[in-house]
């Protein structure tokens, strides 16, 4: 049934590319690539290439995206065939003004119930759905292991997160892989905020900094956890910021290009600037 | 428009990590890991993250370039090719062809590596042809072989999942080889016990559940005496040692000697510690040893091999899934260029030259006469040219000026060669003395196998066209041979060479290029429709029974005096890779550590009068290098550690060329230095 439904799919999402190639009004479109016995992300320009448009494999297609638009500057229209937490990544950049949506045409991808298992995914559809069928909203988080870190008394907490931490070997795959984690300068990489050179990066900076700046922006797309070669569970504890944040103010990140962050995180504020307030202040 | 993704192989360490080049509009933009690959599960460590910076670099070389006056200038291909050509058959002439030697590359593929042998033998026909693995795991290659007939990894990495007890010696597995580290991590959250022996308190004994610090260069003596223990406690495994091994009595003489107090005077370690070692790794189901430089570069890196190998079978912790020995390969494909047979002694896949047979065999596939008697290493190559028996040297991507030891002696041996030819990616130490440097493709822009640490053997794919009029080391290769007269180099693609490489080679004669499209193959793979081995040695040892040698402690070649009172050891950082000409001109790498620096112990910092980051000046009998002090717990207080990655503070002008006997490693874990604090910083 599953394998029927997946089939089906890719027919779709094959028939939809060929259509927005042939009739013109994008340069591209960019999905997924079935070559040997592997998936991997790639702009289809021909029809010809159609044959080996895949679906089922799972890589934040958004961040490509915008690092290709970025790259033919202000040139180029594409067409995306995306998940539901891949559109949430695009609108989340375009809340950042890295991509500007009229620049893409988003093909909504429906994943299925083992999809969304696999991805502890709550929401596993885009807002239209051209490919595939809606499973509408589930919950298949890790309840358990959330509750387990969230039940955890400060002292607890502080020795769990410390020991798990001190395995990172500073891959910055967590930030490599998030469509999110995107800033051209970004503070992991400054000696003033965490020391370079070192594993395990100095704790709790590089970690708190990430998160902070993610805090209203992560979808939950659980990428970095996969990313991490050290099993540090990053996805769950963006997550735990995620359920704060829904709790308190009502707010997801990548519902809605209009809806505003109820907390201003602003990535953009360095440490010069920082030190002209503080300076500032001193006089 | 043009996005595509090419799946390919890391090009940095032996992990063998699965990686997407990323190439818009024919050029290199990053680089993404696999996420279903079997060795990096959808992750990479920062280096295979950064892969593909180095590779379109305004340093590369992208022209020929000879040697005009004190200067290198560029040239075209043909005027080098042929100038090269002319002079290795004058050379040849005039003093025979062990007046020339080959030094190979474990960045290159299996295909070139074939090919640079085939062309040193049969070309040339000199068995002077060594590469990097000489100063690795020669003691690897040399002690396994002896101890079991094969010296190569025993398990695979995805299998260090299942073992029950993981003893890491002589590894810094995180910084070094992150991938498998993560492997050692997955293991320990699911109950393996983890036990960490290292003279430095590295990254990974932070998450061991045993960690033992002996002193520098006492691995034959705790680990005689872990047998001791092991032994008179009955831990042992009697049945695998009467079934499946011999020489045990002579082994038990040796070893009884080795009681807890003499082995605590030795070693500094505390018996009852040893002894914990020694009862879990010897009752658990599946025991693996993990181990790579800190073993092996001391002039006793046999002694030690074999050592591990008596203490694995001492107890039946072999040949089992998740229980062997695991020699963690440096290079990407430093396991490849052995297999190929770029060493001075074997063909590929261990057919020695020896051999009748074989040297029969490898004759007739070639259609020429070979040389019989095995060629000079690499540190003997060096010597051979200082002493000006050795005339002319051809280095394939290598850089002997940074990693081979006494850099000033090898130095003066290059200096006194009549001919230096370097084919490499950048103009690097090496290639600064060469009188004709060749532009080489790097591996984004060939194609070709590699062979990572546990025998796997992985595609490499074009990404992007050869930057300048770089060229493949093979087309290098066959167009020199083609010159130079000699029939059988006429390859078209890589797969030719492949083909031949596994009609002549019984452990890869099973592999093809399109099994390996879609299969996971591990050698010996002797048939097409053979699956490959996971582990080696299951029921039967390669050489039949395995084979116990007794081995004494001895001192290393040069300890600290009243001169030189501090041990030295060198090693790796996780930020750079070997000789830093990839690593250095990667950005992403070069912004985390833009230069060396020397751990110190506080306490030997404080007695020294030495703050953090101080200019020191590190001296040995050989030479000196200015480096910044890093004060760290890292280090036991009388040992200095330095990282041989960086040309302007070179490890190597101070480390010991005296080398082990058998494999002919030098020395790079131990030396004496003295530690004294440089000019002030202004």
């Amino acid at each position: 049934m599953t394998e029927e439904v997946r089939d089906n799919r890719e027919e779709q999402a094959r028939e939809i590319a060929g259509r927005l190639l042939t009739e013109g009004n994008v340069d591209g479109v960019l999905a997924l690539l079935h070559v040997m016995d592997h998936v991997v992300p790639h702009l289809f320009t021909s029809r010809e290439e159609l044959a080996h448009l895949n679906i089922s494999g799972h890589y934040p297609v958004a961040g490509v995206a915008e690092r290709l638009l970025r790259r033919w500057d202000n040139n180029g229209r594409i067409a995306v065939i995306a998940r539901g937490c891949d559109e949430r990544h695009l609108i989340e950049l375009a809340k950042k003004k890295s991509v500007n949506l009229d620049r893409i045409k988003i093909v909504g991808l429906a994943c299925t119930v083992d999809e969304a298992k696999d991805c502890h995914c709550v929401r596993p559809f885009p807002t239209e759905v051209e490919v595939g069928r809606s499973v509408g909203k589930v919950d298949y988080l890790d309840h358990f292991a959330l509750g387990e870190l969230i039940r955890m008394d400060i002292a607890e907490r502080r020795k769990f997160w410390t020991q798990i931490f001190d395995r990172c070997i500073k891959c910055y795959g967590c930030r490599n892989v998030c469509p999110l984690c995107n800033c051209e300068d970004c503070r992991l990489e400054e000696a003033r905020w965490v020391r370079v050179g070192e594993i395990p990066p100095e704790y709790p900076s590089f970690h708190l900094i990430r998160a902070v700046h993610l805090a209203d922006k992560c979808v939950g797309c659980f990428a970095c956890e996969r990313a991490c070669p050290m099993g540090i569970p990053l996805g769950k504890l963006h997550q735990l910021i995620r359920d704060y944040l829904q709790s308190v103010y009502g707010y997801e990140a990548g519902r809605d290009p209009d809806e505003r962050s109820p907390i201003q995180i602003d990535v953009g504020i360095g440490p010069d600037v920082l030190q002209g307030l503080r300076r500032g202040g001193e006089d | 428009m043009n996005y595509k993704t090419i799946q390919s192989t890391c090009p940095y360490c032996g992990c063998g990590c699965g990686v997407y080049l990323e190439v818009v509009d024919e050029h290199l933009v990053g680089t993404m890991p696999v996420i279903n690959h079997p060795i990096s599960h959808g992750g990479l460590c920062i280096k295979g993250w950064a892969a593909h910076e180095f590779v379109e670099s305004e340093d590369r070389i992208r022209r020929p370039l000879w040697k005009r006056g004190a200067n290198l200038e560029t040239t075209d291909w043909n005027s080098a090719l042929y100038m090269v050509s002319e002079r290795l058959q004058a050379i040849k002439q005039m003093y025979g062809p062990d007046s020339i030697g080959f030094l190979s590359s474990a960045k290159c593929t299996n295909e070139e590596n074939y090919l640079f042998m085939k062309f040193a033998r049969s070309v040339v026909g000199t068995n002077n042809l060594d590469h990097c693995a000489r100063l690795c795991h020669a003691p690897t290659v040399a002690g396994l072989a002896k101890a079991f007939g094969s010296g190569a990894m025993t398990n695979s990495v995805p299998e260090l999942e299942k073992a029950s007890c993981i003893l890491i010696t002589g590894s810094n597995t995180t910084e070094n080889h992150p991938m498998i580290a993560s492997r050692i991590i997955k293991a320990r959250e699911k109950g393996a016990f983890v036990i960490v022996i290292d003279p430095r308190r590295i990254h990974i004994a932070n998450h061991s559940d045993l960690f033992i610090q002996p002193r520098l260069g006492t691995d034959v003596a705790w680990i005689n005496g872990m047998m001791n223990m092991i032994f008179l406690e009955g831990w042992h495994n009697r049945k695998f040692i009467e079934e499946r091994t011999e020489g045990f009595e002579e082994l038990e003489r040796v070893f009884s000697k080795y009681t807890p107090e003499k082995v605590r005077e030795i070693t500094g370690i505390e018996p009852d510690l040893l002894k914990q070692a020694a009862r879990v790794y010897a009752q658990s189901p599946a025991s693996a040893i993990v181990y790579t430089m800190g073993i092996t570069e001391h002039i006793t890196g046999t002694d030690n091999v074999m050592s591990l190998a008596n203490l694995a079978m001492l107890t039946g912790q072999i040949g089992k899934r998740g229980s062997g020995i695991n020699p963690l390969r440096g290079q990407n494909n430093v396991q490849g260029a052995c297999d190929m047979g770029a060493l001075p002694d074997v063909f590929t896949g261990y057919q020695k030259v020896l051999d009748p047979e074989a040297h029969y065999k490898f004759e007739k596939a070639w259609g020429t006469n070979l040389p019989t008697e095995p060629g000079l290493t690499v540190v003997e190559m060096i010597d051979a040219a200082a002493a000006g028996d050795l005339k002319a040297l051809y280095v394939m991507g290598e850089n002997p000026m940074l990693s081979d030891p006494d850099i000033n002696h090898v130095r003066e041996g290059l200096s006194n060669l009549e001919l230096l030819v370097v084919q490499d990616l950048f103009i690097n130490q090496t290639a600064e003395l060469a009188d004709v440097v060749f532009p080489a493709q790097s591996f984004a822009e060939k194609a070709g196998t590699v062979t990572s640490t546990d025998r796997r053997i992985q595609r490499i794919r074009k990404a992007i066209d050869g930057v300048g009029q770089a060229r493949t080391d093979w087309e290098i290769i066959c167009e020199l041979a083609g010159l130079m007269g000699a029939k059988g180099f006429d390859y078209k693609t890589p797969i030719e060479i492949f083909e031949e490489i596994r009609s002549l080679t019984p452990s890869y004669a099973g592999i093809t290029y399109s099994r390996l499209d879609s299969e996971e193959l591990q050698w010996p793979c002797p048939t097409e429709d053979h699956p490959g081995t996971e582990f080696l040695h299951e029921g039967k040892f390669t050489r039949g029974l395995g084979s116990f040698t007794p081995v004494e402690w001895r001192p290393p070649a040069e300890v600290p005096d009243e001169e030189y009172p501090y041990f030295l050891t060198t090693g790796r950082v996780h930020f750079h890779y070997h000789t830093g000409t990839m690593s250095r001109r990667s950005p992403t790498l070069n912004r985390e550590m833009a230069s060396a620096v020397a751990d110190i112990n506080p306490l030997d910092a404080e007695d020294l009068g030495i703050s953090e980051r101080d200019m020191v000046r590190v001296s040995s009998r050989r030479g000196e290098v200015k480096i910044r002090a890093r004060l760290t717990q890292t280090v036991p207080k009388g040992t200095i550690f330095i990282p041989f990655n960086f040309q302007e503070s070179a490890a190597n002008a101070l480390t010991n060329s005296d080398r082990d006997a058998i494999s002919k490693i030098p020395e790079f874990k131990v030396c004496a230095v003295k530690v004294e604090k440089a000019a002030a910083r202004r």
